[in-house]
C-alpha cells in the first residue's frame, strides 16, 4: 500500500526529512527519493508539500541551506542539518515512539 | 536567544526579497527538471517527462505561497498592503486624521512629559553604587519620627552598631565662600570622615578625605562638587595650589567630585566636621546621618539593633532623651518620599485626559465606521476575510497612534523642560531628569495602547455586523440600536473622567484659596529682603558682627523710601534652628525656635506687640539678656499666667549658657517653616547681646511704595559698608508665593488639565449629538409628519444627548468620592469629598453639556418633515 505523504501529519513529514537529513547534507528532490528508498517505496512523497516543510525547518534554525552544485552539474539548494535541529530530532523520535507506543496498546486491547 | 535569531533570518528574507523570490523559483524549477530526467532515464519523452513531473509536483504557486506563510513573508505583505491602504484611508479622512494625530500628541507627549518625571525621580534607583543599601538615620520622639542626631550620639551608635559598613554626618546650609573667582554663596556641608566612603564614588579629581584629615586639629582640607570647581575655580587642575575660605578658616583643596554625585543637593563644597569644635552636648540635635547596610543586612534588621542601642542610651542618659529613639530609612525614600504623592497625582491625572481624549476619537471612529459599512460589506462580498478587515482597521489606529506618538515625544522633550523651569523649585533629583529608554519605550507602550483604545470598537462592529444587511441599506439606514448605545456609552464615561478630574482639580483650588486666605502672622506688602552672610575670616568675633549690623541697620533706615527695618537670622516660612532650654522652676526642658533679630524687626514685619515690650537701645551686652517670645510659646508654657518677667535659659544655641533670659514680651505668632502648619514656639534675643547666630541675618525693610525700586539703593548700602559680604535681595510676597509653589503648581497643573477634558467632553458630546440629528433626519420627519411638535422632537433628542451625560455625571461622582481620597494629602482643610466642590463641578458640566446640545437640537427642531422624508 502506498501512502501518499500528504496523508501524514505535518510532524511526521518534519521528522522524516530531519531523519534524513541526518544522515546528510542534500537538496530537496534527494531528499524526496531518500524517504521513498528509506520507507522502501511504501511513502511516496507528495512533491510539492516537501518545500513549505524544508522551508519551516530552515526558518526553525534546525537546517540551514546552501547553494551548490549537484550531481549533474546544476546550481541547487542543499539542506543540512544544524546541531539545534540534531537535538530536535531525537526529541521528537522520542515523542513519535511513544505515540505509537500508546496507539499500539490501544489497539492491542480489544 | 533562538528566537532573536529567527527574527533576523526572516529579517534577512525580507531584505533580499527579489533574490529570495529567484532562489525559490530556481529551487522548485530544479526539482522538477530531476524528477523529469528521472522519468526520461526509465523512457518517457522529455514533453511528456516534463508535463508528468510537474503534475507529480502540485500546484507551483500553492506550494510557492506556503513557503511564504513558512517564512513569514505573507506576514510582512500583508502588513505593508495595511499600511498602504491604511494611509490612503487616513488620507481621505484628513480632517479626522489631522484632529486625531494632534490629539494623540498633546495627551501622549503631556503623559509622557510627567512620565519623564516620574521614572527619573521615583523609579530609577540613586545613582551610587549599590543604591538600595544607603539608608539615613534619624533620631525618633513621638513629635518627630525623624529628628537630626547629636554628635555623641552618632559616636555611640557607630561604635555599638554591627548593621552598617560605613556611617557618617552631614550638616549645613549656605554660606559664604572665598577664594574662587569672587565670593559667593554656596552650600557647603561639614561631613565626618566615612561621607564619601558611605557612597562609595570616587572622586573625578584628586582625593577625598582620608583617616587623618578627619581629625582635630588635622590640616584643612576641603572636597568640592564638579560644578564648583568649573565655575568659581575655572576648573584649575592645579588642585592643592587653591585655597579656600569659609567658617572662619582656610582649606586646602584636594578632591573634586564628579557631577553625578550629588549629595545633599546642591552640595559644591564639603569639609570634615571633625575640625571644628562639635561641643558633647546629647541634646543639641543638628547633624543628618546616612550609612550603608552591611552585606546581607536588611533594612528591618538594622531598624531592630538601632531601636534597641538607642533604648539603650536612653536609659543610660535620662536627662538628655529628648528624642530617646531611632529610625532608619531607606535613602531614596528620604529624598522623594514627599513628592510621591503629588507626582502620582499628576501621572494619573495626565493619563485621565490621555484616555478622554481616547475616548472622543474612538466615538469619533465608530462615527467614520458606521459611514464606511458600506465599503467593508463590499469588500467582505469581494472576499476579504474577516480577519483581515480587523487588521487593517487596527493597523490604521495604530499608525494614527504612532504618528501621535512620535510628535508627541518631541513635544515631551520640550515639556519637560517647560515643567522643570516652571515647576516647583524644590522637586529632588531634578538634575537627572532627561528623556532615557524607559521613556521612549513608555511612550512607545502607550501609543500602542491608544490605537488599540481607539480601533477596538469599529474593528469588534466590523466581526460581528451583519454586513450584508448593511450593504442592502445602502449605508444610510437607520442608526442600528448597538451603534447609537455604544458612542452614547462612550459619553458616559468620557463625562465621568472628565468630572472625576474637575473635582481633583476644584478640591486643589478651593486648598488653595484656603491657604493663601490664612494670615501667615506677619504682613508681606511692600516689604523687601536682603540676605547677608557674612564670612566668618572677618567676623569671627561675635562683637564684629554686632558692629555690623549696628552700622549697616540706621544707614539702610535712614534710605529715603524706607518706612522701618529690621533684621532675623531666619525668616518666615523658612528654616531656622531650634532647641530646648530649661525654664526656671521647672524640670522639664521644652523645645522652641531660636530667633536672633535686630533692628525695629516686628514693626517692620507688623508683627503686632501682645504684651511687655520689645528690644530697645539699653539692651546690649552690659545690661542683662532679654527674651521676646512668640503667644505659642507663653500660652504653652504659662497658661493663663503673665509671662513677663518669667526666665528660660536655652542649651547649646549661643555662648551664654548660664546667662538666664527674662521674659520681657510677647507677639503675634508667625508661620515658620510653611503656610500650612500652625505656628511653633518661638523665642527672640537680641543680636546686641547674643550675636552667635547672627552670621547669617536676613534685613527686612519695608518700603513706603514699591519696593522693588529700593534694591538698588539697599545693595549700595550694603556693599559700601562691607564689599565682601554677598547680598541676595528678594521680596518677602516673592518669597510667600516661592513657599507655595509645590500646591500652586499641582492646582494649575490639573485645572489645566481640567479644562482640557471639559473641552473634549463639550466636543464629545457635540458630536454625538449632531451626528445622531443627522442620521435620524428622516425618522424626526416622519414623527413632525404624524404629528409631532417642534417641541417634542426637541425634547426627545435632547433626553437622548443627555441620557449619558446624566449617567456619566451620577458615576463621577461616585468615582470621585472614591478616588480623591488618594489625594487627601495634599488638601488643605477641604475634605476629600466635599460637597461644595462636587456639587460646583456637577453643576459647571451639565451646563457645559447643555451648549453643545443647543445647536443640533436646534437644527432638529426645524427640520422640514417633506424635505427629510423625501431624502431617504
Amino acid at each position: 500500500m502506498n501512502q501518499p505523504t500528504s496523508d501524514l501529519l505535518q510532524g511526521t513529514l518534519d521528522l522524516l526529512i530531519l531523519k534524513t537529513l541526518s544522515l546528510g547534507p542534500q537538496h530537496g528532490w534527494g531528499v524526496a527519493q531518500r524517504i521513498q528508498q528509506m520507507s522502501r517505496e511504501v511513502l511516496q512523497v507528495n512533491q510539492g508539500s516537501l518545500y513549505p516543510a524544508l522551508h519551516r525547518l530552515e526558518d526553525q534554525g534546525w537546517v540551514e541551506a546552501e547553494w551548490g552544485t549537484s550531481d549533474n552539474n546544476r546550481r541547487a539548494k542543499f539542506y543540512r542539518l544544524t546541531a539545534a535541529g540534531r537535538k530536535q530530532l531525537a526529541r521528537e523520535t522520542q515523542s513519535w515512539e511513544q505515540f505509537t507506543r500508546a496507539v499500539h496498546w490501544i489497539l492491542q486491547t480489544a | 536567544m533562538p528566537s532573536l535569531r529567527r527574527f533576523a533570518r526572516r529579517l534577512r528574507v525580507l531584505l533580499g526579497r527579489r533574490s529570495f523570490e529567484r532562489d525559490l523559483d530556481d529551487e522548485l524549477r530544479f526539482h522538477i527538471e530531476m524528477q523529469a530526467a528521472k522519468h526520461v532515464e526509465r523512457g518517457m519523452s522529455p514533453a511528456a517527462a516534463r508535463a508528468l513531473a510537474e503534475r507529480e509536483f502540485g500546484r507551483m504557486p500553492r506550494y510557492k505561497d506556503e513557503v511564504r506563510d513558512a517564512r513569514g513573508v505573507t506576514f510582512a505583505d500583508d502588513v505593508a498592503r495595511d499600511v498602504r491602504f491604511a494611509a490612503r484611508a487616513l488620507r481621505r479622512s484628513a480632517g479626522f486624521t489631522a484632529v486625531a494625530v494632534v490629539t494623540l500628541a498633546l495627551g501622549i507627549g503631556a503623559t509622557t512629559a510627567i512620565f519623564t518625571v516620574v521614572n527619573a525621580v521615583l523609579l530609577r534607583p540613586l545613582p551610587y553604587p549599590a543604591p538600595a543599601r544607603l539608608v539615613a538615620l534619624w533620631q525618633a520622639s513621638e513629635r518627630s519620627p525623624r529628628a537630626p542626631v547629636s554628635v555623641p550620639n552618632f559616636r555611640d551608635w557607630r561604635v555599638g552598631s554591627r548593621s552598617f559598613a560605613a556611617m557618617a554626618t552631614y550638616r549645613g546650609g549656605t554660606t559664604t565662600v572665598l577664594g574662587g573667582a569672587e565670593p559667593t554663596r554656596v552650600d557647603a556641608y561639614l561631613v565626618s570622615g566615612d561621607f564619601f566612603r558611605v557612597f562609595g564614588v570616587r572622586a573625578l579629581r584628586g582625593r577625598t578625605f582620608l583617616a587623618e584629615d578627619a581629625r582635630t586639629g588635622a590640616g584643612p582640607v576641603a572636597v568640592v562638587s564638579e560644578g564648583f570647581w568649573r565655575r568659581s575655580l575655572g576648573a584649575d587642575p592645579n588642585l592643592t595650589a587653591r585655597r579656600l575660605q569659609l567658617h572662619g578658616m582656610t582649606f586646602t583643596l584636594v578632591g573634586v567630585m564628579p557631577s553625578r554625585f550629588r549629595f545633599p543637593e546642591g552640595a559644591d563644597v564639603w569639609v570634615p566636621r571633625e575640625l571644628f569644635d562639635a561641643g558633647e552636648s546629647r541634646t543639641a540635635l543638628n547633624e543628618s546621618v546616612v550609612a550603608r547596610l552591611a552585606d546581607g543586612v536588611t533594612l528591618a534588621q538594622a531598624q531592630g539593633e538601632m531601636s534597641a542601642i538607642a533604648a539603650r542610651l536612653a536609659a543610660e542618659y535620662p536627662k538628655d532623651s529628648m528624642a530617646p529613639g531611632a529610625t532608619v530609612v531607606a535613602l531614596h525614600e528620604e529624598l522623594v518620599g514627599n513628592v510621591r504623592t503629588y507626582l502620582r497625582l499628576l501621572l494619573g491625572a495626565v493619563s485621565l485626559v490621555l484616555l478622554i481624549a481616547c475616548v472622543n476619537l474612538a466615538s469619533a471612529n465608530l462615527a467614520r465606521a458606521a459611514v464606511r459599512s458600506r465599503e467593508m460589506a463590499i469588500r467582505t462580498s469581494l472576499g476579504a476575510s474577516r480577519r483581515r478587515l480587523v487588521q487593517q482597521l487596527l493597523t490604521e489606529n495604530v499608525i494614527l497612534a504612532l504618528a501621535g506618538g512620535a510628535a508627541g515625544v518631541v513635544l515631551a522633550v520640550w515639556l519637560v523642560r517647560g515643567v522643570l523651569a516652571v515647576g516647583p523649585r524644590s522637586l529632588p533629583r531634578a538634575a537627572e531628569v532627561g528623556v532615557s529608554t524607559e521613556v521612549l519605550a513608555f511612550a512607545l507602550g502607550v501609543s500602542l495602547l491608544a490605537g488599540f483604545l481607539i480601533g477596538v470598537l469599529p474593528a469588534l462592529q466590523v466581526s460581528a455586523s451583519d454586513l450584508r444587511a448593511e450593504m442592502m441599506q445602502g449605508g444610510r439606514g437607520t442608526v442600528g440600536r448597538g451603534r447609537r448605545g455604544a458612542r452614547g456609552a462612550l459619553l458616559a464615561v468620557e463625562v465621568a473622567l472628565a468630572l472625576v478630574l474637575l473635582v481633583g482639580a476644584g478640591l486643589l483650588i478651593r486648598s488653595f484659596q484656603r491657604l493663601l486666605s490664612q494670615s501667615p502672622g506677619f504682613d508681606a506688602s511692600g516689604m523687601l529682603t536682603a540676605e547677608l552672610s557674612l564670612p566668618g575670616t572677618k567676623y569671627g568675633d561675635g562683637g564684629r558682627r554686632a558692629a555690623y549690623y549696628d552700622r549697616v541697620l540706621p544707614e539702610l533706615s535712614s534710605l529715603p523710601g524706607v518706612e522701618a527695618v529690621g533684621a532675623i537670622s531666619s525668616l518666615p516660612l523658612s528654616w531656622g534652628p531650634s532647641g530646648s532650654f530649661e525654664v526656671a522652676g521647672r524640670a522639664d526642658t521644652p523645645d522652641a525656635n531660636y530667633r536672633v533679630v535686630g533692628g525695629d524687626y516686628f514693626a517692620a514685619m507688623r508683627i503686632p506687640l501682645l504684651r511687655g515690650r520689645l528690644f530697645t537701645a539699653p539692651d546690649d551686652s552690659m545690661a542683662p539678656h532679654v527674651t521676646v517670645v512668640n503667644q505659642r510659646l507663653a500660652a504653652q508654657l504659662w497658661p493663663g499666667q503673665d509671662p513677663i518677667g518669667k526666665r528660660i535659659r536655652p542649651l547649646g544655641m549661643d555662648a551664654h549658657p548660664n546667662q538666664w533670659l527674662t521674659v520681657v514680651g510677647v507677639v503675634g505668632d508667625v508661620r515658620q517653616q510653611q503656610l500650612s502648619r500652625a505656628p511653633r514656639p518661638e523665642h527672640y534675643v537680641f543680636y546686641r547681646q547674643r550675636p552667635e547666630r547672627s552670621d547669617y541675618m536676613a534685613v527686612a525693610v519695608r518700603a513706603r511704595e514699591a519696593p522693588a525700586q529700593l534694591a538698588a539703593a539697599v545693595r549700595a548700602t550694603l556693599r559700601r559698608a562691607d564689599p565682601d559680604v554677598p547680598v541676595e535681595i528678594s521680596t518677602m510676597e516673592q518669597r510667600l508665593a516661592e513657599s507655595v509653589s509645590e500646591r500652586r503648581f499641582s492646582m494649575l497643573v490639573l485645572t489645566g488639565f481640567g479644562g482640557v477634558a471639559l473641552l473634549l467632553a463639550a466636543v464629545g458630546i457635540y458630536g454625538v449629538l449632531s451626528y445622531a440629528v443627522v442620521r435620524r433626519t428622516s425618522e424626526i420627519g416622519v414623527r413632525m409628519a404624524l404629528g409631532a411638535g417642534r417641541g417634542r422632537v426637541l425634547a426627545m433628542v435632547l433626553r437622548d444627548s443627555m441620557a449619558p451625560v446624566v449617567v456619566g455625571t451620577a458615576a463621577g461622582v461616585v468615582g470621585a468620592a472614591a478616588l480623591t481620597r488618594l489625594m487627601s494629602g495634599m488638601l488643605y482643610e477641604v475634605s476629600a469629598t466635599d460637597p461644595a466642590t462636587i456639587g460646583a463641578v456637577v453643576a459647571l458640566l451639565t451646563g457645559v453639556a447643555l451648549a453643545p446640545s443647543y445647536i443640533p437640537a436646534r437644527r432638529a427642531a426645524r427640520v422640514d418633515p417633506m424635505v427629510a422624508l423625501r431624502a431617504e
